[in-house]
């Protein structure tokens, strides 16, 4: 039956505007077009009017279609998009296991990726949330060689380096200094501390700071002699000591014996200049003399200040460089304080100033951590790599099992492009949706790292606010995995012959060699980058644990106090003696073992200088560790006197200096001789000149400044002997109570005695684990990943080894039938893992070998290559193959010929 | 359902479509509009739910060798959309063919 018997130029037409309908909507498109033409026609013919003018009326009216045919466009993407995707969850509903295998592997690789890499941008990469970072440049010292005094942090400068440069440079449209400090706000009791933020005039107006609150302090605020100027607020300060009450301006706030007027509040995105660390409270930098009760800050022996600029608009970098250095010579002569010790003069006038860009901000945090988080953000890359590896694997297995559906599809016309469009969509659902969990790890987990890296002296304050870098990250490895993972299967599946797999029975007598030989590939990568981050985890784990188990030398189960009493206002003479009646009192608590003065807390304060042996004409200067401590010190931290005497009441300070030497000082300065008698030699500091001092005993080695280091010389000073004692004490405590009693024991007689007195505590022990964070930080995390490595590589090989069992049913029941026992068919299918692993373990070795250098500088005590550790890594991977292939070889063994073989 | 009120050109072609003029054609016939305007109006009414479809019976088609039609009528929801463009467009009420030609024969 013919149904165009009419066909008019008009019914052509829509024939051809079809082809742009959109192909799921087109047969019904034409045919509803064509059956109102046609209609038409037949109903014009009938009526005697099919003219010349009906016919071109027609023909006008199928042009019309065409505005149809481009209304209906959107829904071609669309639809084929939704019908993908609608199919793709079809997919992954139906095979839930795999589903969730798939989605939780790619969220916990994509989810500590993101948060290591969100840390890094944190500490690294993020600008500092002020005017134009880019701008900003630090001018800083090439090397602190010629600095003497006290030293806050590296690099630094003096107060009266920061004034020339100010007054010399050019270079920058404004520059500013910045130092920081804790100060104590409890008028007495236990100390409660608040973070403060010293910052010279220009500081807030330099860097686009406006206040939130209030206002922001300018050059006036910041002279030389300003007393008790207004001070500003941080904004976390301002929501929690007064509940953000906008009538703070004007309050007072009082400390140090002295009460500041708050005259603004900034915004609550700026934590300063160092990133990682927030303030609560910050001042001019003309009044820490005022609230440290001393001008030492002021004059040249104090680095503690960090300078900062903004470049002008017409200079760059470089000339701001040249300029600072061409300055140098003349800003350290016109700096030079009259008292600097002379050796380090010469160092001092030659040091040179350089600015390096600062838009970053500084940041002790990235300095200790940098490297570990990049090391981490690898090892977590080697991670999710793995999951891919294993997804792939895993979709490889699952596109065999659908290769018929593939091909019927490609019989019935489906387009190859089409196919593998429809299987990136399922890998990219699977992407998509491991993403989106992951995020919600990585929130988790820097939420977790950020809690890690803070202790309660140096609490980490970071904005963990994801912004475009740490979401495009993640969006980049979701479609990267995505290609990872799906394209080779898709490819691969969508790539065979057709004939051949429509022709293929459903059983073969064994699988296809190409196809098993690329997944068992996929899994020897597998097993080898495992076999990395298993050995990473070793390494790190037991450098942990050597450096834990580390010999401080000393007893580390020891309680510090810090006691300051400058509100009694004693004289210096009755200073000492009130020391002395401090520690008595402190003695004299019950449970209380020993108690001693120190000035240097061991691993975490530290001083040095240059010092000689007396002996006749030679005079050989070689640096040592310096500390001051009391009698009973080396009792109370159980550091065994070798030789001569402790400290005690006879050293005062009008009687001949003394000190105490401990073994290494004996080895470097006397080749091992016993230094009991010698006089020893300190090289003059600014305010002091050279001193003798009679060595009159030997103590043990102890570990000075960093558990990390070998022993190196301390020389100890009796605290009683310091003349120039401040209005505070360091005590060393040990008690056989638990820290609360003993605390809440001590802060009792304080109050006793005055309750002005401010006090606070510390454990020696967390104290010193806090310095040994990094090498927690990474044995934790590199133990992890260790562990989720290990987890793919069990899933990934049983996943390989249970398809090759199931693919080759019908060998194995032949292999039976002819007379295998179920011993050989179980070792048949285990030799396999026991092959891929070796494999793994062959290609990972040299990898590590490559790879081990990387690390080498944040390991302890074990060479990156330590034997012990790999081996301990390959055996691991040897263990976790057995387990991975225990069960496919029992299955293998459960084979029955007679059903294995029933379908041939 | 997605749009409360109808545009002019829709609510003429609802109620040309309430009158008993239930195709394309019928409805570019009585109300003067382009092909171009009608088609993409009734799918946009129908995406609405103010209009269903259904295929003629092949039956007839079959009779009179030709492709079936497809034609078209109001919903419960296009009736209360259509009633309340009414009350807009007052001069709509008064709709009248602007042909003489017969409607199209009603489907059985």
């Amino acid at each position: 039956m013919d149904k165009r018997k009419r066909t008019g130029p008009w019914l052509w037409l829509i024939t051809l505007i079809g082809v742009i309908v959109p192909r799921r909507l087109r047969a019904d498109w034409q045919l509803e077009w064509e059956g109102e033409l046609s209609y038409r026609e037949t109903l014009l013919a009938q009526w005697d009017q099919l003219n010349w003018r009906t016919k071109l009326e027609l023909l006008r009216h199928s042009a019309g279609a065409f505005m149809d045919a481009m209304w209906l466009q959107p829904r071609r993407w669309e639809d084929a998009m939704i019908q993908d995707v609608r199919f793709g969850v079809r997919m992954l509903l139906k095979n839930k296991g795999f589903t969730a295998v798939a989605i939780l592997s790619l969220a916990l690789g994509i989810g500590a990726n993101t948060a290591i890499f969100h840390l890094l941008d944190a500490v690294r990469l993020r600008t500092l949330p002020v005017r134009a970072p880019q701008e900003l440049a630090e001018v800083r010292l090439t090397d602190m060689k010629g600095a003497r005094g006290g030293v806050w942090r590296e690099p630094s400068v003096t107060y009266p380096i920061w004034e020339q440069i100010r007054d010399r440079q050019q270079a920058f449209s404004g520059v500013f200094a910045w130092g920081t400090d804790t100060v104590n706000l409890a008028p007495g009791g236990e100390v409660r501390n608040a973070r403060m933020l010293y910052v010279s005039g220009d500081f807030f107006n330099t860097l686009g700071i406006n206040a939130a609150l209030g206002r922001v302090f300018s050059n006036e605020d910041d002279q030389r002699g300003c007393g008790a100027p207004g001070i500003i607020i941080g904004h976390d300060f301002w929501q929690r000591e007064f509940g953000g009450d906008t009538n703070v301006i004007g309050r007072k706030l009082t400390f140090a014996d002295h009460s500041f007027e708050i005259v603004g509040v900034t915004p609550a995105n700026f934590f300063g200049m160092e990133v990682g660390r927030s303030f609560d409270l910050s001042l001019p930098v003309c009044a820490i003399p005022l609230v440290r009760g001393n001008d030492r800050y002021l004059s040249g022996i104090v680095w503690w200040l960090t300078v900062n600029g903004r470049l002008k608009p017409d200079w760059s970098l470089n000339q701001a460089n040249a300029h600072t250095q061409a300055i140098s010579s003349d800003l350290f002569n016109a700096s030079l304080p009259s008292n600097y010790p002379p050796p380090s003069v010469n160092d001092y006038l030659a040091s040179k100033l350089i600015a390096v860009p600062a838009g970053t901000g500084v940041s002790q945090l990235r300095e200790k951590f940098e490297q570990s988080l990049w090391l981490l953000l690898a090892i977590a890359g080697l991670v999710l790599l793995i999951a891919c590896a294993n997804l792939a694997n895993l979709l490889l297995a699952r596109a065999s099992a659908r290769e018929r559906e593939i091909a019927v599809r490609q019989a019935l016309g489906a387009s190859r492009g089409r196919l593998i469009r429809q299987l990136l969509v399922e890998s990219l659902l699977l992407s998509v949706f491991g993403t989106i969990l992951g995020a919600a790890i990585a929130q988790a987990l820097s939420r977790f790292l950020v809690a890690f890296l803070s202790t309660t002296a140096d609490p980490v304050f970071i904005d963990l606010a994801p912004d475009w870098r740490v979401l495009s990250f993640a969006a980049a490895l979701a479609v990267l995995t995505c290609l990872l993972f799906g394209l080779m299967p898709a490819l691969r599946v969508t790539g065979t012959k057709l004939g051949l797999i429509m022709k293929a029975t459903s059983r073969g007598v064994t699988a296809g060699r190409q196809r098993i030989t690329l997944r068992r590939g996929l899994s020897v990568v597998q097993v080898a980058l495992s076999l990395i981050l298993v050995t990473g985890a070793l390494l790190f784990t037991r450098s942990l644990s050597n450096i834990v188990t580390a010999k401080t030398g000393f007893q580390e189960d020891v309680l510090t106090a810090r006691v300051i009493f400058r509100q009694l206002n004693l004289s210096p003479e009755r200073i000492p003696v009130f020391k002395d009646e401090l520690l008595e009192r402190i003695r004299a608590i019950p449970g209380v073992e020993s108690a001693a003065l120190t000035q240097i807390i061991p691993l975490r304060d530290s001083g040095g200088a240059n010092a000689w042996i007396e002996r006749s004409g030679e005079r050989q200067m070689l640096n040592t560790n310096l500390s001051r401590v009391g009698p009973g010190y080396f009792k109370t931290l159980q550091i065994p006197l070798q030789a001569g005497r402790d400290f005690d009441t006879r050293d005062k300070v009008s009687s001949p200096p003394v000190a105490i030497v401990n073994q290494a000082f004996a080895r470097k300065f006397l080749s091992g001789a016993n230094p009991v008698g010698q006089r020893l030699w300190i090289a003059a500091t600014p305010g002091t000149p050279d001193t003798a001092y009679e060595i009159v005993g030997l103590v043990g080695d102890t570990k000075y400044e960093d558990l990390r280091e070998e022993f190196g010389p301390i020389v100890y000073y009796a605290a009683a002997q310091d003349a120039d004692a401040g209005a505070g004490a360091q005590f060393l405590i040990r008690a056989h109570l638990d820290q609360a009693e003993t605390t809440g024991a001590i802060k009792r007689v304080l109050n006793e005695i005055n309750p002005a007195i401010t006090v606070s505590f510390q454990g020696l022990k967390p104290m010193i684990d806090a310095t040994i964070l990094r090498e927690r930080l990474l044995a934790t995390l590199a133990g992890f990943f260790g562990a989720l490595a290990l987890l793919l590589a069990c899933i990934g090989l049983y996943g390989i080894l249970s398809y090759g069992v199931a693919s080759r049913t019908t060998e194995l029941g032949i292999r039976m039938a002819l007379g295998a026992s179920r011993r050989d068919v179980f070792w048949l299918i285990l030799r396999e893992a026991f092959w891929l692993v070796v494999m793994g373990v062959i290609i990972g070795l040299p990898l590590i070998f490559g790879l081990a250098r990387l690390a080498s500088a944040l390991l302890f005590g074990l060479t990156p290559t330590d034997p012990l550790s790999i081996t301990g890594a390959a055996l691991l991977m040897l263990a976790v193959a057995m387990v991975a292939g225990y069960l496919p070889s029992r299955r293998a063994t459960r084979v029955d010929p007679i059903v294995a073989l029933r379908y041939e | 359902m997605a749009r409360a009120y109808l545009s002019h050109n829709m609510a003429l072609i609802m109620q040309a479509l309430d009158h008993g003029y239930r195709y394309g054609f019928d409805i570019m016939a009585v109300t003067g509009l382009a092909s171009g305007t009608v088609y993409p109006a009734l799918r946009r009414l129908e995406d609405a739910g103010f209009v269903g479809s259904k295929w003629e019976s092949s039956r007839i088609a079959q009779a009179e060798q030709r492709p079936p039609r497809k034609y078209y009528e109001v919903t419960k929801a296009g009736r209360t959309a259509l009633a309340e463009a009414l009350q807009r467009f007052r001069l709509l009420s008064h709709f009248e063919p602007l042909t003489t030609e017969k409607p199209a024969p009603q489907e059985g």
